[in-house]
């Protein structure tokens, strides 16, 4: 009697030992924060993807299996603790993945952190359960090392019941801040483009979050959709680049690069103006 | 028989902590603590640590507190007290006095401020979301100060890292904040790494190593050998911020540590732990080179920063077949997150 007594008392206090001061600080937790605990069918509801790191981490991936009763209608990644992106926050109808990744240079160590916000619209209109979860395989996250090595990972799912009726809470929020400064870059590497020029650019948006970046190159009407890297149309970069970010509330903040070389002067309208003026000066009093 | 029991459960606890410690006393040593930074919020309404006041609330402090007789006192945008509406003597009798002009209403500024200490005239970069947002020159005495407005409320991840004299780059130290909109943040307490390097890449056994660098002026530099036991030794920098340290290396077995330092201030002020360099112990003694400039990874266009342009480069090989074997940072033959995990150890913006 009295070993065995001796024998759970071990036991019990190792389990407590490992769950209390090892696991805690060892693994990463990557959880779902929902903004209410029930929620209302066919409604708008929104879940916050958190992380808690316990040690400093720089790269995360995450795969989140969406089950059908529920369907991501916005995704807001304004104020994540990525600053940049790999993938972009996406959900493929076809296999109900959403799947992120980016990284976080400089390394991050605490808890309670924001990567993303979705906003889901409950599908049916019927009592039930949705249950959303990380796929175990695919989400990963890396540790602030020199060598890329992987953190061990608690993974939360989270199983929301539907409720015919109720009415979910709207939060509302005003974001007319334009997206933060940001300074483009003109760069060439023999490693992409054929070492051709190309242009890089990122920012970061604190509100709803970037939406798309256009780049118009001469002129601020010629604009394209772009993704960094983006490879110049110009390649004499004797043009100026207009680099526009759209947030997702519609505003938008342009940063200009001017030229980095002089055109030829035969290209330059001005100069061209100025001596069709002149000679026509000069035929005039000739006349 | 309780106090045998008791006996049997403090072994298992003992070996369970061994054990655990075994397991994972090195990691969790490897996480660093930058305890020292303080965030306070200056436009909040809460008068924190550092702070005079914090816009309507004066912490009882009036006119006549601050030595004067009569008048209205307020507070700056710096959470100061301003004294300016305060006079000294009652104002002398008079005609009456012309109608009040109209109010100027001031622009909401959303600001955060920067202070802390590298090392003397260095020069000290911050970064924000990872991009370059300000540089300045630390003074003599190694203490900076920069400021950003214009942000949006939210949350930013700053970084901040220095040069020492010889142009090599320190650690850097980031801290997520919260910046509140129409408020000024103070970030206070940042104490960059100090810089480290090693005389020897292989030192013979039993001959010293010398392990120096840079800090701030009279610090206490403490200085770590990790080998299979870990050895520390104390040290000060000098006026300009160098320190030297002499390990013997007959205290460590034969093969290859790590070594790295951190800096303190009266025990107020205290910096992480450096970057980790390596050296061996053998047979024979090999000087080491000049440390280089450039970082050790991740810098694939040769412009000795790690930053958006290599970031850009990765991604676009991210899952392409064939990368070149620069950007593939790993050598396992694919561009994945790995490789952007060590980009961004070595991020410098």
């Amino acid at each position: 009697m009295t070993k065995i007594f001796k024998f759970k008392t071990i036991i019990l206090l190792s389990v407590f030992y490992f769950l209390l001061f090892v696991l805690p600080t060892q693994a990463a937790r990557l959880y779902f924060q929902p903004q209410e605990a029930v929620i209302g069918s066919e409604k708008e509801f929104s879940v916050a993807v958190n992380v808690d790191a316990g040690k400093s981490i720089n790269a995360i991936q995450a795969v989140i299996s969406v089950p059908k009763e529920l369907t991501p209608v916005d995704i807001t990644e304004g104020n994540s603790i990525i600053t940049f992106w790999v993938e972009k926050p996406n959900f493929d109808e076809s296999s109900r993945l959403l799947t992120f990744s980016g990284i976080i240079p400089g390394g991050f160590q605490e808890e309670k952190a924001s990567l993303l916000i979705v906003k889901f619209k409950t599908t049916k209109e019927q009592e039930g359960k949705a249950v959303l979860t990380f796929n175990k395989e695919k989400t990963k996250i890396y540790l602030h090392t020199s060598e890329g090595v992987e953190d061990s990972l608690e993974l939360e799912s989270l199983t929301l019941p539907i409720i015919k009726g109720k009415e979910n809470i709207i939060v509302k929020t005003d974001d007319n801040d334009s997206p933060e400064n940001f300074k483009p870059e003109i760069s060439r590497d023999p490693n992409i483009f054929e070492n051709r020029w190309f242009l890089v650019f990122a920012t970061q948006d604190k509100g709803a979050g970037v939406d798309h970046y256009e780049v118009c190159e001469g002129s601020k009407t010629k604009c394209a959709i772009a993704e960094s890297p983006y490879l110049l149309h110009y390649q004499k970069l004797n043009k100026k680049i207009f680099v526009k970010v759209m947030d997702k509330s519609g505003n938008e903040r342009i940063a200009i690069l001017l030229p980095q070389k002089q055109s030829p002067w035969y290209q330059n309208y001005w100069i061209i103006g100025i001596i069709v003026l002149v000679v026509i000066a000069i035929m005039r009093r000739r006349l | 028989m309780v106090s045998k029991n008791f006996q049997v459960i403090l072994i298992g606890a003992s070996i369970l902590i061994i054990i655990s410690a075994a397991l994972f006393g090195s990691e969790v040593f490897a996480a660093e603590i930058t305890a020292t930074i303080k965030i306070t919020v200056c436009g909040d309404g809460v008068i924190a640590s550092g702070e005079q006041c914090d816009g309507a609330s004066l912490g009882g402090a009036t006119c006549a507190s601050r030595g004067f007789s009569v008048g209205a006192l307020s507070c700056n945008s710096s959470c100061e007290f301003n004294v300016s509406a305060c006079t000294s003597a009652a104002a002398p009798s008079g005609g009456g006095g012309g109608g009040g002009g109209g109010g100027i209403i001031a622009p909401v500024v959303t600001s955060i401020v920067f202070d802390g200490r590298a090392y003397p005239k260095s020069a000290v970069t911050l970064l924000k979301d990872a991009q370059i947002a300000a540089t300045t020159v630390a003074g003599t005495d190694s203490n900076f100060q920069m400021t950003l407005s214009g942000l949006s409320a939210g949350n930013y991840i700053f970084s901040v890292y220095s040069e020492d004299s010889r142009g090599i780059r320190s650690s850097l130290l980031t801290f997520p904040v919260s910046v509140t909109f129409g408020a000024t943040t103070k970030v206070s307490g940042i104490f960059i790494a100090p810089t480290i390097a090693v005389d020897k890449s292989e030192v013979k056994k039993g001959d010293n190593i010398a392990i120096f660098g840079q800090s701030a002026p009279q610090a206490d530099i403490v200085v770590s050998v990790n080998s299979e036991e870990e050895f520390f030794g104390k040290t000060i920098s000098d006026k300009d911020g160098v320190y030297l340290y002499n390990f013997d290396s007959s205290f460590v077995e034969y093969g290859t540590h790590y070594t790295k330092a951190k800096a303190s201030i009266g025990n107020q002020l205290v910096s992480p732990f450096s970057h980790l360099v390596s050296f061996k112990v053998g047979a024979k003694t090999v000087m080491a080179e000049e440390p280089k400039k450039a970082p050790e990874k991740g810098d694939l266009n040769g412009d000795k920063k790690v930053n958006i342009v290599d970031f850009s480069i990765t991604a676009y090989w991210y899952s392409r077949p064939s990368p070149p074997p620069s950007v593939d940072l790993n050598k396992d033959g694919k561009v994945n997150l790995v490789d952007f995990s060590i980009l961004a150890f070595y991020w410098t913006g």
